[in-house]
């Protein structure tokens, strides 16, 4: 049976323009995005659909993003040694002292496997970054232990207040019985918990006026997987599966 | 903060940016954030979760920079993609997307920023585009439209026009035909 222009309807799908125009959906969409990416044959013809397609970008007008993008950039862009930065290695050596830490790797490492890169869930952020009364002046990035270009969740912080706005990048989905928990570093090299953080959504913590000076000094932060029937543990006891320098805007 | 650069500049600055040079990929953000923002937010309609998907679309460009190509790629039409891509990404993945309106209902206001060297090479081809795009029938133009201006499916296209999913595909499919066939004259 013909359609118009004697084209059949049974036309036979031209992958590159629906991964170009991604107008399949999750995994036939990501079959093509993986194809494109192993066949350098199929990737251009999805560029050359790119490219016809782009002068409808000309409709769309620009608008100035805030001010605060780039520090985000700056950060997720800045220079480290794979996973071996200061954090990673802090975190890594606390991780090594503790008595539960080939379990607790395991653990981690179970936890990550959950999250491969390719499959990123990505949140809901229902609370602004930045509002008149939330000014942060430091921002942290961490990034996953078992792969360093990651991101795991951001970290803003404004001192004044004492918000602390943590947003995870990826759905962390810990298993039953461990509970996701922010720590600092202090600038002595000790430990401080921050508090529970939701593995879903973006939250605003307060920080207790008598953290906040220590907040505002801490040169890393770290996310463990902490046991939930040990809560109030004073240092990790769980695998540290993300961790990030802080960097002062 | 807009600064123009030509089509060689930008894709010079992508090439050091390949390299490590921050400064240079300081310089591709001042020139194509707001144009890139625009793209993140034509699509996901709020500016918190477009400010945080262009975060994560330029962090991407710095890590991809090496595979641009000059020679097959424009490289804001390289840019933009990332960002549109990353946009969808986010879209379906939170699932927050805006349903109910007819096909391409929006008339797009035009981006009028002041020359760039490419300007007018942009807009030829944008005319020849467009003419292609008036060829085709209405419901294929709309479709195809809003395929790419909200990252919608095949699913939601039929959804949205009220025909079952095949009938959309065809649409669709003769429509991409037409359109590269026109557009290869």
């Amino acid at each position: 049976m013909s359609g118009p222009d004697n084209i059949p309807d049974d036309l036979p799908a031209d992958d590159a323009a629906e991964r170009s125009l991604r107008l399949n959906d999750g995994e036939a969409d990501a079959a093509l995005a993986v194809r494109a990416e192993a066949d350098p044959a199929f990737g251009a013809e999805v560029e050359a659909w790119d490219e016809r397609l782009a002068p409808l970008y000309d409709e769309i007008a620009p608008v100035e993003p805030p001010l605060t993008v780039w520090p985000r950039v700056a950060e997720g862009i800045r220079p480290q040694a794979a996973n071996d930065n200061m954090a990673t290695r802090f975190w890594r050596g606390w991780a090594m002292a503790s008595t539960s830490f080939l379990a607790a790797s395991l653990a981690g490492l179970a936890f990550l496997i959950a999250n491969p890169r390719v499959e990123r869930h990505y949140v809901n952020r229902p609370v602004p970054a930045e509002t008149p009364d939330f000014r942060p002046v430091s921002v942290a990035t961490l990034m996953s232990s078992a792969d360093p270009d990651m991101p795991i969740a951001t970290i803003t912080y404004d001192p004044q207040t004492g918000a602390l706005y943590v947003s995870p990048t990826m759905q962390m989905t810990p298993e039953a019985g461990q509970v996701p928990t922010l720590w600092l570093m202090t600038p002595e090299g000790g430990v401080q918990r921050v508090s529970d953080i939701d593995p879903g959504h973006a939250r605003t913590h307060a920080i207790p006026m008598e953290m906040r000076p220590m907040a505002a000094d801490a040169p890393a932060l770290a996310v463990s997987l902490e046991p939930a029937d040990n809560p109030d543990s004073p240092t990790p006891l769980g695998p540290v599966v993300a961790s990030g320098e802080v960097a002062r805007l | 903060m807009v600064v123009s650069l030509t089509r060689e500049e930008l894709a010079e600055a992508l090439e050091k940016s390949a390299r490590g040079d921050r400064a240079a990929f300081r310089r591709v953000y001042d020139a194509t954030s707001a144009k890139l923002f625009g793209v993140a937010l034509r699509i996901l309609h709020d500016r918190q979760t477009a400010e945080d998907v262009l975060q994560d679309a330029y962090v991407t460009i710095w890590n991809k920079a090496s595979t641009f190509d000059a020679t097959r790629a424009s490289p804001i039409t390289w840019l933009a993609t990332i960002t549109r891509n990353r946009s969808i990404d986010r879209l379906r993945a939170t699932g927050s997307r805006p349903t109910g309106r007819p096909l391409d209902e929006a008339t797009e206001i035009s981006d009028d920023t002041p020359n760039a060297e490419a300007m007018l090479e942009t807009r030829q081809e944008a005319g020849r585009l467009n003419a292609c795009l008036d060829e085709l029938e209405s419901r294929a133009h709309a479709a195809i439209r809003t395929a790419f201006f909200e990252g919608e499916t095949y699913e939601v296209l039929a959804q949205r026009a009220g025909v079952p999913l095949g009938t959309m595909k065809s649409w669709i499919r003769r429509g991409l035909q037409k359109l590269k066939g026109c557009l290869e004259r």
